[in-house]
């Protein structure tokens, strides 16, 4: 169950905005240019604030059909289960939005790699069922990638990856002993 | 002066990082009166570290961007590789990387905190090999300053015994935290395997509470800085007790440009670019000391020409620019079987390096075994570092997976990338320095640093040895070795400045012909100017520099306020 919850009115107002960005046109068509040339937004600078992050610091290029295949996506490669959450449950949507549509060169790769093959991946409907067809797809192997990194940093995921967690302690100890214990056996089998 | 400033200060200090910090900090406990200018902004790692955000809060997920470019909440401010407003150029042929902050406290808010002595072979490398040169200086004469400095800011390591690696006197050094799991695994097949060494590193991290600093937490990035003052910034363990003496004025966004002189041979004082107004200022004192960082203190020298030094100040030797050295240095990454699958528990530790391998080839050396005559140290990064978008995109691309068993992949194969680095010595060389540009200038109008590099057979060799080592291990434990071993060498080692610890742009010396500095780090040419940042070093052996500059640049400050006191100046 998505919690991409943007109203439709909402929504109206990015594609508005990529629109005044990317000169005179129709709302789709001037997201297509935009989301091509990127030049119109601006980074974060060099300075930006790091106690309470803005989001989305750039307009959102992504259309609602894009938006739609994207989430279609995401879920498909890393979806529920019963111990977690879907990807799009946890942010991976959101980091799309910032990921495609921001102005640095590495990234314009990227939305110019990926928005293609989102033409090219057929309807949201049908797109959990064509996985294994999209596996060749360069496009695809960069999005599955992303869309792992994305999930497996985000704050959720911390715990379902076995990180230890960021807190204060009184000490640190090292690994436990049945770590080590793993290690000597380990050691043994490369004699 | 308009702008609260005094008439007159004894000494203007020329940066706020490790080396303007120490020097302001030994000065105004000596009752000396300091000005110091920092070109960067005011910043306060107490208010500003992001102690514990998750990458997940920052846009992109913290991913490095042209803006950030060591990732989102890396503590640099300002700068970087590209500092707007502020270029430099490269020679044809040349590919070199210089990083800036502009920030009190500078480079010290963000470094790696890594701090051996130098030891007694490295201040006399000429005499032993015949390579490069001597310092005018022996470890013997350095080493009080060493006991200082750690005793002042508190790093952790132990005593071990090893050649060309001095141990520090008894109470002085804190007690090192163990290996995480990475480091004993590693550590482990080293020792067993390959009789390396995986011992203690010397880190400016507490381990416990120490001149009302508490011991670190083992908890957040060093790299972000640290709102406990538990690691070494010039911000939390420098500056404030030097504020507290009310001997200390610090003008930031002050960018100082040129070094003036006076009639009689000496400075007077500097000239600075308010940074928001682009107002010039001069401000005067009785002596000046550079630590700007290595190449911006060599460019403020090219900067004060005058018709006594028409080469730029201090420069009658031709040497300001000249001889300038980074680490030569060669990573590979590897993933590792014996890492997978393990279960959650606290590795954290201090964030930074534990552990290293100090350069153990001295005999092979001795008896002409190796084709290269100086030393490399071992470090390594990996395992389970809190997430973070690099560390886990390259997980992501060990597998193939989708659905639920890319889940399951992600878990397995979290914490099983292991980085393992040489970091080596260079001689300096002719084709390696940095001069002003003619043509391209900065937002100011004034010239640009441009560099030249090449890399020479020595540090090749180096880091082919580096490289192949490294390699060995991985291999003796089956790894899947992820770097690409087989790319030119050169090509591996990257550009110049990389590592980011530049030097010898202003070296000391042992006569006037062969470099910049005495050794009291004072200008041959101007008995009231002294360098006290990385350019004063005549090298940079396989230990990271931070430490000797402290050492150095408290032992300057000394050495001046012996010559304030006596009046010389």
């Amino acid at each position: 169950m998505t919690n991409f919850s943007i109203s439709r009115r909402e929504a109206m107002k990015w594609t508005g905005v990529a629109a005044l960005l990317a000169g005179a046109g129709t709302a789709v068509s001037s997201c297509q240019r935009a989301y091509v040339t990127g030049e119109e937004s601006v980074g974060y600078g060099k300075d930006p604030p790091l106690i309470e992050p803005v989001r989305q610091p750039w307009p959102r290029l992504l259309n609602d059909e894009q938006r739609s295949k994207m989430l279609a996506l995401i879920d498909a490669i890393l979806p529920a289960t019963a111990e977690l959450p879907a990807a799009s449950e946890i942010g991976v949507m959101e980091f799309f939005e910032e990921w495609l549509s921001a102005p640095y060169d590495d990234f314009v790769a990227d939305r110019k790699l990926i928005l293609p093959f989102l033409d090219r991946a057929g309807t949201p409907a049908v797109i959990a069922g064509s996985i294994e067809s999209y596996r060749k797809d360069d496009a695809f192997e960069r999005l599955r990638v992303l869309t792992a990194s994305a999930y497996y940093t985000a704050p959720e995921s911390e715990e379902a990856i076995g990180f230890g967690g960021n807190y204060p302690r009184d000490s640190f100890n090292g690994p436990p002993q049945e770590v080590l214990d793993h290690f000597d056996r380990e050691y043994a089998k490369l004699a | 002066m308009s702008d609260g400033l005094k008439k007159d200060y004894d000494v203007i200090v020329v940066g706020s990082g490790a080396a303007g910090g120490m020097a302001a900090w030994a000065l105004t406990k000596a009752g000396v009166s300091v000005l110091m200018l920092e070109s960067g902004r005011d910043y306060d790692p107490i208010s500003e570290t992001p102690m514990f955000n998750p990458a997940g809060a920052a846009p992109l997920h913290g991913a490095a961007t042209p803006d950030k470019e060591q990732g989102y909440f890396d503590a640099t401010v300002g700068g970087g590789n590209m500092v707007p407003g502020e270029p430099f150029t490269k020679a044809e042929g040349t590919d070199f990387k210089w990083w800036r902050a502009r920030m009190l406290g500078g480079r010290t808010n963000h470094w790696g905190r890594m701090s051996p002595r130098f030891g007694p072979y490295d201040f006399k490398g000429a005499t032993r090999d015949g390579l490069g040169v001597d310092w005018p200086i022996s470890y013997d004469d350095i080493a009080p300053w060493y006991d200082k400095v750690e005793s002042l800011i508190g790093v952790f390591g132990e005593a071990e015994g090893i050649e060309n690696s001095p141990d520090s006197p008894p109470g002085i050094l804190h007690r090192p935290p163990p290996p995480r799991a990475f480091e004993t695994w590693v550590g482990k097949v080293m020792k067993g395997k390959h009789n390396l060494d995986l011992i203690p590193a010397h880190m400016a991290i507490l381990t416990r509470e120490h001149n009302g600093r508490p011991s670190c937490f083992y908890a957040s990035d060093c790299l972000r800085g640290c709102s406990i003052g538990a690691n070494f910034q010039s911000t939390t363990v420098l500056i404030p007790p030097a504020m507290a003496t009310n001997k200390l004025d610090i003008r930031t966004d002050a960018h100082v440009f040129e070094v003036v002189m006076g009639a009689k041979g000496r400075a007077t004082g500097v000239r600075y670019i308010d940074r928001k107004t682009g107002d010039r200022h001069e401000v005067r004192a009785r002596a000046v000391m550079l630590g700007a960082s290595t190449a911006e203190s060599a460019r403020i020298l090219l900067q004060s020409k005058s018709t006594s030094f028409p080469q730029g100040l201090a420069n009658g030797s031709g040497h300001v620019g000249r001889n300038l050295i980074d680490t030569p240095s060669v990573g590979v990454a590897a993933q590792v079987p014996q890492l997978e699958g393990l279960p959650t528990f606290d590795d954290y530790g201090v964030s930074l390096f534990h552990t290293y391998v100090p350069w153990w080839g001295y005999d092979q050396q001795r008896a002409g075994q190796l084709n290269f005559s100086r030393g490399y140290h071992i470090d390594m990064w990996g395992g389970r570092r809190q997430p973070e978008m690099e560390d886990i995109s390259e997980i992501a691309k060990l597998t193939t997976a989708t659905g639920p068993s890319l889940h399951a992949e992600m878990k397995r194969l979290y914490g099983s990338i292991v980085y393992i680095m040489g970091r080596g010595e260079m001689i300096p060389n002719a084709d390696s320095y940095c001069e002003l540009d003619s043509e391209t200038t900065d937002q100011w109008g004034l010239p640009v640093a441009k560099f030249h590099w090449k890399w020479g057979d020595e540090e090749k060799a180096s880091c082919t040895h580096q490289r192949q080592t490294i390699g060995n291990v991985f291999r003796s434990m089956r790894a899947n070795i992820m770097t690409d071993m087989e790319r030119p060498i050169e090509q591996a080692m990257g550009a110049g400045g990389r590592q980011v610890h530049e030097a010898g742009a202003a070296r000391m010396s042992a006569s006037e012909d062969t470099g910049v500095l005495n050794a009291d780090s004072r200008a041959w040419e101007v008995d009231n100017l002294y360098v006290i940042d990385g350019a004063a070093f005549a090298s940079m052996p396989d230990k990271n520099p931070t430490l000797t500059i402290l050492a150095l640049s408290w032992r300057a400050a000394d050495h001046l306020t012996k010559a304030l006191g006596r009046g010389d100046l």
